[in-house]
């Protein structure tokens, strides 16, 4: 029996991208069906995908994979998390002069939103927009509707970053594998909503996502996002600075990060021998090596982070405590080193249990945390439909950031007219365009499918068990490369 | 050498509450013009290192500054001369002064050796003296060259840390707002003098005349008492919803770099004149209202109103904001000028640093090596500020993914930061904060 009713989510990380679908129960809480990841080296960086064509070719081989879990149901639509360089919240504020004797309203507060969503700023995208604080007549007040006031501020907060973002993975899941994408997630803010309790939402709460790419940090307080940022500095440099520090490769690096790496270095043992491969041999150096190489990365992005969160000028407030997550947080000591920076309690992230049906271990795991903080988001039903049906979800939204739409049972037809005097192209020659544009996508499909088959077999024989297999795929591997370069 | 000039004594038309000094040859200038208009109730200084320029002025309180530094000769472009120059005469500054003001402006240009230099010694010899200080300084066009553009800026810094308000007037800023007309340079100088006179004319036009709602010194004294950089603009307004245009024509002839900057200022004095003829009306108090309704701050927004029969139908509003930051005023190139030299320099020190640290090293590893002591030299890691990261630029965070931060080379970050500086691409994508406001 296929799966008809199931969400599905895709966290685009720097060094492996993580493909999961589950379903969410009536209280929303969330139980995870099946999940798997593709090695993504290279093709994402900082976040942001660099080569859209590698990228297309993983989430496809990651789907197939994902569908033959669920006995051949297939996906139609996944969720994709953004999180990479350039995503920054922004404040953005509309106002209201309303008269001596007015009273805000329902109409009153839309309109304002709608203000908030009409607008653009220069050259960036806009992800998403957190619920606004309003102030009436410049105090604070959670509760506008109905109260008395002349003037009525709405502080958004905007989820920004450059539209290559959006436009990439459009590019990506859209184009090159058909794929519906019903929404692109602000990963930070899923993440927040899944491993933030509600205390640290309102006493004060900052969450470090370290990632391989990049590190984003958000901060919360009164239940409400800040700040976010992302730094574009990621675990991986560690790594990188490890091999070109030791003369190693990365894989060496990888391994002497993981094994013997620590955030700050313990003067105990800082004499140690270590040994480590090099091309010609294995060497002996000390411990302090390479806790010199890596302390200084490690303290670079801190400290950058540390700018981050003193810039919003929040820290003059105390109360807050700080989660870590994602892969880079299992660097040894790392808890330690953003205790002693930020002199607050650090805690590593862990899944709220409310939210994971069965304490699912998979979302506990700094590789999959991501990806489940990003299911947990998903609203439509992700499975394709063998008819059309009506929508038959029976998601509950889980008691989380409440929506970017202040008024959520704003009609839709609203949003659409928001976005209407965009194209502004005439009908028949929209038409023609259509038909040309079906075309080539029926070509670029049958090509996709060709290049598919044969990647395949080439992988296939890549991993042949035999040497000669090996030495095949190596000679593929260079001669594909130097074609190329023609 | 005429011994006439030279002595100073006090001023004929004294017990004036304002006192306007000229530091230099444009500050110099700007008060000659004003002297020349006239302005009642307001007394005028010139001081200058150049006896020739101090002849040449109508204006008769003259005072020459640092007569052995400089022997009237002038300052040579030398900031450092222009200040020596000011500190040897300071007496003198300080008993012109001691005569009952309350309150002076400081015009000067900046850029050049003696209103860079002596201004920000004048302004603060006053500021000591407790005398409400109001700098006023142009600093130059960009094409003027990058050395007095940096001086320029430098000095500015220097006037802000010594008085209570300054008004910069960005002459750059002017040319893109007298962009159209085919300007020639002296007219463009001309305009630039010009500016600097009606800034000062209007704050001493509101303290002296007598208006119908009055804005008086102590008003003004508030706004402007250590409130940091402010503007001040004058819109005129004609026909029909003539003062909603004049509004408009002062806010967007404001000097600051983004027009809705103004509406941020933690400070606001405005007064409108009207004439006998054509008064202000009930009806054009709503557009008071709205444009008070639009400023953030928490203070109250001064206002007042009075009659001027010069305006016959016209209506004039001018409007003094206080509390901006240097960013809000100086272009982005302007700020990255300074910044760059700043910070190579810093590079430089760094630099240096390390090999005092390194050498020490070695010095303690010849006797300590054995013991298999290390002395890590402590590498800085490079912060990024807000600005870099949302820069399009990605070279600096190339150069910092691809150099180890364990023995990265201080200079090769801070030469990209000056040549690829973000500050001066970004503007683009500068204006991070927007607003809508309506008025229901």
């Amino acid at each position: 029996m296929a799966y008809t009713d199931f969400i599905a989510a895709i966290d685009l990380g720097t060094s492996h991208i993580v493909g999961m679908v589950g379903t969410k129960n009536a209280s929303g809480a969330l139980s995870i069906l099946a999940y798997e990841v593709e090695k993504a080296e290279g093709s994402i960086r900082r976040g942001c995908v660099y080569n859209g064509e590698e990228v297309a070719y993983h989430i496809g081989l990651l789907l197939r994979k994902l569908e033959n879990k669920l006995d051949g149901a297939k996906i139609d639509k996944v969720y994709i998390g953004i999180g990479g360089q350039s995503l920054r919240s922004m404040d953005y504020t509309v106002n209201k002069v309303l008269g001596s004797g007015g009273e805000v309203t329902e109409v009153i507060l839309q309109e304002m939103a709608k203000d908030c969503r009409m607008y653009r700023p220069a050259e960036l995208d806009v992800f998403d927009i957190v619920s606004p604080a309003y102030y009436l007549d410049g105090r604070a007040e959670n509760e506008p509707l109905g109260v008395n006031c002349s003037r009525i501020d709405a502080k958004y907060k905007l989820i920004v970053g450059r539209p290559v973002l959006r436009r990439s993975i459009e590019n990506t899941v859209k184009e090159r594998i058909k794929r519906k994408v019903p929404r692109v997630l602000v990963s930070p803010i899923a993440l927040a909503n899944l491993v933030l309790t509600d205390a640290e939402r309102q006493q004060g709460g900052i969450l470090i996502d370290f990632g391989a790419g990049v590190t984003s940090v958000s901060t919360y307080r009164k239940g409400r996002l800040q700040m976010l940022y992302v730094v574009p500095f990621g675990s991986h440099l560690i790594t990188r600075d490890i091999a070109s520090g030791l003369d190693v490769s990365e894989s060496e690096a990888e391994r002497l990060k993981r094994v013997h790496g620590m955030a700050l270095p313990n003067k105990e043992i800082e004499q140690q021998p270590l040994d480590i491969n090099r091309m010609d041999g294995v060497h002996t150096i000390k411990q302090t090596n390479l806790d010199e190489i890596v302390e200084a990365r490690v303290r670079e992005i801190i400290e950058n982070v540390y700018a981050r969160v003193q810039d919003s000028n929040i820290l003059k407030d105390g109360g807050y405590s700080i989660v870590i997550a994602g892969g880079g947080a299992m660097l040894k000591d790392l808890r330690e080193a953003v205790k002693s920076r930020f002199k607050m309690d650090v805690r590593i992230a862990s899944a709220r249990r409310d939210l994971i049906e069965g304490n699912d271990m998979i979302a506990n795991n700094p590789e999959y945390m991501l990806a489940a903080a990003l299911l947990l988001q998903c609203e439509e039903n992700c499975a394709e439909q063998p008819e059309v049906k009506v929508q038959t979800s029976t998601f509950v939204k889980p008691k989380v950031e409440p929506k970017a739409n202040p008024a959520p049972t704003q009609p839709k037809q609203e949003e659409k007219k928001v976005e209407a005097p965009q194209p502004d192209i005439d009908v028949e020659a929209e038409e023609q365009a259509e038909i040309l544009r079906r075309q080539a996508a029926e070509e670029e499909q049958k090509r996709k499918e060709k290049e598919r088959i044969k990647r395949l077999q080439e992988e296939e024989r890549r991993k042949g068990p035999t040497l000669w297999g090996k030495i095949w795929g190596k000679i593929e591997q260079v001669t594909e490369i130097k074609d190329k370069d023609y | 050498m005429d011994n006439e000039v030279l002595s100073f004594g006090t001023p004929s038309d004294s017990q004036t509450l304002i006192k306007v000094i000229g530091v230099g040859g444009g500050g110099g200038n700007a008060v000659t013009n004003m002297y020349n208009e006239g302005i009642k109730d307001v007394s005028f200084v010139l001081c200058n290192t150049d006896n020739q320029a101090l002849l040449k002025s109508n204006v008769p309180n003259k005072l020459l500054l640092g007569r052995d530094t400089t022997g009237g000769l002038g300052s040579g472009n030398v900031p450092e001369k222009g200040e020596k120059a000011a500190v040897e005469s300071q007496e003198e500054i300080k008993s012109m002064l001691n005569d009952g003001t309350k309150m002076t402006f400081i015009t000067a240009g900046m850029g050049g050796g003696t209103g860079t230099g002596a201004g920000p010694i004048v302004a603060k010899i006053s500021k000591e003296m407790g005398i409400l200080t109001v700098g006023i300084v142009t600093i130059p066009f960009l094409f003027e060259g990058r050395p007095k553009i940096v001086k320029a800026v430098k000095g500015v810094r220097r006037m802000a840390d010594n008085v209570d308000s300054l008004l910069v007037i960005n002459n750059e800023r002017l040319r893109t707002l007298y962009s159209e007309a085919r300007t020639t340079v002296p007219d463009a100088y001309r305009k630039a003098d010009e500016t600097l006179t009606i800034a000062a004319r209007s704050i001493a036009e509101i303290i002296t005349t007598n208006l119908e709602q009055n804005v008086d010194f102590a008003d003004v004294d508030f706004t402007m008492r250590n409130s940091g950089v402010g503007l001040i603009s004058v819109g005129y307004g004609e026909g029909e919803g003539r003062l909603q245009r004049a509004i408009e024509d002062a806010v967007n002839s404001t000097l600051v770099n983004d027009v809705e900057n103004i509406y941020n200022a933690q400070r606001v004095a405005f007064v409108i004149y009207y004439s006998h003829e054509n008064a202000l009306r009930i009806d054009e108090m709503d557009d008071i209202h709205n444009f008070m309704a639009r400023f953030k701050t928490e203070y109250e927004v001064k206002w007042g109103h009075g009659y001027d029969d010069s305006l016959e139908d016209r209506i004039k509003i001018t409007i003094l904001v206080t509390g901006f930051g240097l960013g809000d005023v100086l272009t982005d190139d302007q700020q990255t000028e300074i910044s760059e030299e700043d910070r190579l320099r810093k590079a430089q020190e760094e630099q240096e640093k390390k090999l005092a640290r390194d050498a020490e090293d070695k010095l303690i590893d010849t006797y300590y090596g054995s013991f298999g002591i290390r002395f890590r030299p402590r590498v800085e890691p490079v912060v990024l500020t807000s600005r870099e990261l949302e820069s399009d630029d990605d070279s600096l965070i190339r150069l910092l993914e691809s150099t180890p931060a364990f023995n990265r080379d201080p200079k090769d970050v801070a030469r990209l930061r000056g040549t690829h500086n973000p500050v001066a691409s970004e503007s683009k994508t500068k204006k991070q904060t927007g607003t809508v406001i309506h008025f229901g």
